[in-house]
């Protein structure tokens, strides 16, 4: 059996967990929970007649007075950053993980994930102002944790990589 | 001429006095602005500045705990009451919590105690725990305590991703791949958050420890393994563990080396780990078979204990028998007793009297199971003398002449009739007499018919008899003097004898139909003439015959005969008459 570990970074609240929770178990809840340290659930993805265990090593959100311990990355066959289309800021903040995550880890491929597509767009990134940004990753997706969309085939595509 | 005046004096001056216009003198607008806002700008930055300067040196801390303990202290003071009532749920919860866990923790410890203290075992281990220089506890403990390697993970170092897993329960297997990312991760967390040198692994996870059970964490170059045990792990675990690791990266090395995630390759190091899969139950298991060999033993002993009593018991019993019987009339028995597994009886038997065996099994007694000592001994009791007087007459000797009967008669007398030769009687009567004990017993021998011995009717008898006298006769002489013919008075005396002979011999030819003749034969010595000698000879003859006619021997069967001289070595002995009886059987 083929394990991959997948670590998911990013700002606190941008739906890192929702999206985990929405793909291992298929349900969404609204409630707020912040994660404190790390949780690591495990989902085997199919494709093909080939089968995949992904370890997804779902993160705490990363602010400035909540560091970022890059050892977590460390034999990760991809990590996904996502933030939240809601809020300008986590995109900033988003480069800012990735920057420190490409220091220490510089060859592991990074997934650009966009969250919250149910919510109205309310950043005010275009999509073209968006592009410099998913240049820098192996691939950009816009997911909704609530609605499910495109949840599958993010996990999928990272577990084919 | 003008002094230059070097540009940086000048400037120094120019500068203070920019200085002093914009500062003020002393820094005094500086100072002033700041007074007026310090409690703005500080106000602004105080959180952050605290919490930056706590980050950087820890110091705001170290400041804080005295003044936080000195206001703790003022408020217990003012407000005890507030803070009691703020603690008082907590506390009591947290009272109650304490005191439940110690005892059930003391209930448990007295009960290991109570059951170690009470057994020979504990008395033992107190020896060997003080042989050792070990305190009694810790040496319960290592005893009593059993430990199971529960669970064996291999887990990649790098991804944390499970390269395989072995368990004693193959029910705890499902998220072995959840636990060792978890694993990692805490390693990670521990590494980084107590890290006080950079190198990582002196900080690394060792032992994960919990009230039931115990993570050994070994971590080697790519690879961790990680056992789940319960109890308390002797060293030797530890150092096959850490074996059974480099073993791992001994033999897994290129597949270890180029690992994209697939385990597959890892598959048989199932070996490998199930060394380890050990586990010991000490007591557990020696407790539960050391007491079904002690019931056994205790049960074999009581069986045979049984078996024993039982046998002793149904001995006791046969002796009981034996000794309440009572023995027939001869035998005495003088003792009884158990012995060596046997029944042993010392009995005194008159030879008459019936057989051991026959009495026994007259009487249903096991002779198999008796050992019977016998002493031959003579019993004068009435009945026993009476069967040997029985016994005497019904084996006695006879001829065919003979009889004897017994009849008893009332009151212990016995009547012996018949007819019996002398000697037959005379016997007999002495054997009687000779039984012990016969005085008791009444004979009557009156009625018994006792015959001449010598009136022989046999044939055979007869003629032995016959025979006899033939011989006898035929040895007979009569010796003369010189000269002599005629018989003198002591010669005619011993002829009387020689008649009786010859009429009985006759009387016996008779009855055997011999036909006898005897020739009487008469001699003389070699002295004086031959014609004379032989006139002499018959003469002498003639007077023998005619003196045993006269004693009265049958004539014609007496014939004289003159021998005449006879040259012998001694003279006188030649001057005699001899007899010779002839016989022979009609038939021939």
């Amino acid at each position: 059996m083929i394990q991959k570990k997948v670590c998911i970074l990013g700002p606190t609240g941008v739906g890192k967990t929702s999206l985990i929770k929405q793909f291992v178990e298929g349900i969404f809840s609204e409630k707020y929970k912040t994660t404190i340290g790390v949780k690591i659930d495990k989902k085997q993805v199919n494709k093909d007649g080939r089968g995949v265990q992904l370890l997804i090593w779902d993160l705490e959100g990363i602010d400035r007075y909540c560091g970022f311990n890059p050892r977590y990355l460390r034999g990760a066959s991809a990590y996904i950053i996502v933030v939240d289309q809601t809020r300008s800021q986590s995109l900033l903040e988003g480069m800012e993980i990735l920057e420190l995550a490409r220091e220490h880890y510089p060859d592991i491929p990074a997934f650009f994930v966009v969250n919250k597509t149910d919510l109205p767009t309310s950043w005010h990134w275009s999509e073209e102002e968006l592009n410099p940004y998913a240049q820098k990753f192996a691939s950009l997706t816009k997911t909704s944790a609530k609605t499910g969309e495109n949840v599958e085939s993010l996990f999928s595509t990272i577990a084919f990589w | 001429m003008t002094e230059k005046v070097p540009p940086s004096e000048l400037s120094d001056n120019s500068l203070d006095k920019v200085r002093e216009l914009l500062i003020g003198r002393d820094d005094k607008f500086v100072q002033e602005k700041l007074n007026r806002d310090a409690k703005g700008i500080v106000t602004n930055v105080v959180s952050e500045a605290l919490f930056e300067r706590e980050t950087k040196d820890g110091s705001v801390n170290k400041v804080l705990v005295p003044l936080v303990e000195k206001s703790l202290h003022r408020s217990i003071e003012a407000n005890s009451d507030k803070i009691v009532g703020t603690l008082y749920p907590l506390v009591g919860t947290l009272v109650r919590k304490a005191v439940s866990s110690f005892l059930v923790e003391f209930v448990e410890r007295t009960n290991a105690l109570i059951e170690n203290s009470l057994s020979p075992k504990s008395v033992s281990w107190r020896f060997k725990a003080w042989q050792s220089g070990v305190r009694y506890s810790e040496f319960v403990a290592s005893q009593i305590y059993q430990y199971q390697v529960q669970q064996l993970l291999v887990i990649h170092r790098e991804t944390g991703t499970l390269l395989h897993s072995i368990s004693s329960d193959p029910e705890k297997e499902k998220d072995a791949d959840l636990i060792s990312s978890m694993l990692v991760a805490i390693n990670d967390f521990v590494a980084d958050a107590f890290g006080v040198t950079s190198t990582e692994s002196e900080n690394e996870l060792g032992e994960i420890k919990t009230e039931d059970f115990t993570l050994l964490i070994k971590i080697g170059p790519q690879a961790l393994l990680v056992a789940a045990v319960t109890g308390s792990i002797p060293p030797e675990v530890r150092g096959k563990l850490q074996q059974a690791l480099e073993d791992f990266h001994q033999f897994y090395q290129q597949p270890l080396l180029t690992y994209e995630g697939d385990n597959a390759p890892f598959d048989g190091c199932e070996t490998i780990l199930s060394d380890c899969l050990i586990s010991e139950r000490k007591e557990g298991e020696g407790k539960k078979s050391n007491r079904l060999i002690g019931a056994l033993v205790l049960l074999v002993i009581f069986f045979a204990l049984a078996v024993l009593s039982f046998m002793r018991l149904s001995l006791s019993i046969l002796k009981s028998d034996l000794h309440e019987l009572p023995p027939p009339p001869g035998i005495i028995v003088t003792d009884t007793y158990v012995s060596n597994g046997n029944v042993h009886a010392k009995v005194l038997r008159d030879p008459v009297a019936t057989s051991i065996e026959q009495w026994f099994s007259d009487n249903n007694i096991d002779a198999e199971r008796v050992t019977v000592i016998e002493e031959p001994f003579v019993s004068l009791k009435p009945s026993v003398v009476e069967r040997k007087l029985e016994k005497l007459v019904s084996d006695y000797p006879l001829s065919e002449s003979e009889s004897l009967l017994i009849k008893k008669g009332d009151d212990h007398s016995f009547i012996i009739s018949g007819t019996v030769f002398t000697p037959t009687a005379i016997n007999f009567t002495q054997q009687i007499n000779a039984i012990p004990g016969i005085s008791t017993v009444n004979v009557d021998t009156t009625a018994l018919n006792v015959k001449a011995a010598y009136q022989i009717d046999n044939a055979e008898l007869q003629k032995a008899a016959l025979n006899r006298l033939v011989n006898k006769v035929s040895s007979q002489n009569v010796l003369f003097a010189t000269n002599q013919e005629a018989l003198s008075e002591v010669q005619l005396a011993k002829l009387e004898p020689l008649a009786n002979d010859i009429k009985q011999l006759l009387t016996l030819a008779d009855k055997t139909k011999t036909v006898v003749s005897i020739v009487v034969m008469g001699a003389s010595d070699n002295s004086g003439s031959s014609a004379r000698n032989r006139a002499l000879s018959q003469k002498r003859a003639e007077n023998v015959v005619n003196s045993l006619i006269s004693l009265g021997v049958e004539s014609d069967i007496l014939i004289p005969v003159s021998l005449g001289e006879l040259p012998l070595q001694k003279a006188s002995m030649g001057r005699s008459v001899m007899l010779n009886v002839l016989i022979s059987s009609e038939q021939q």
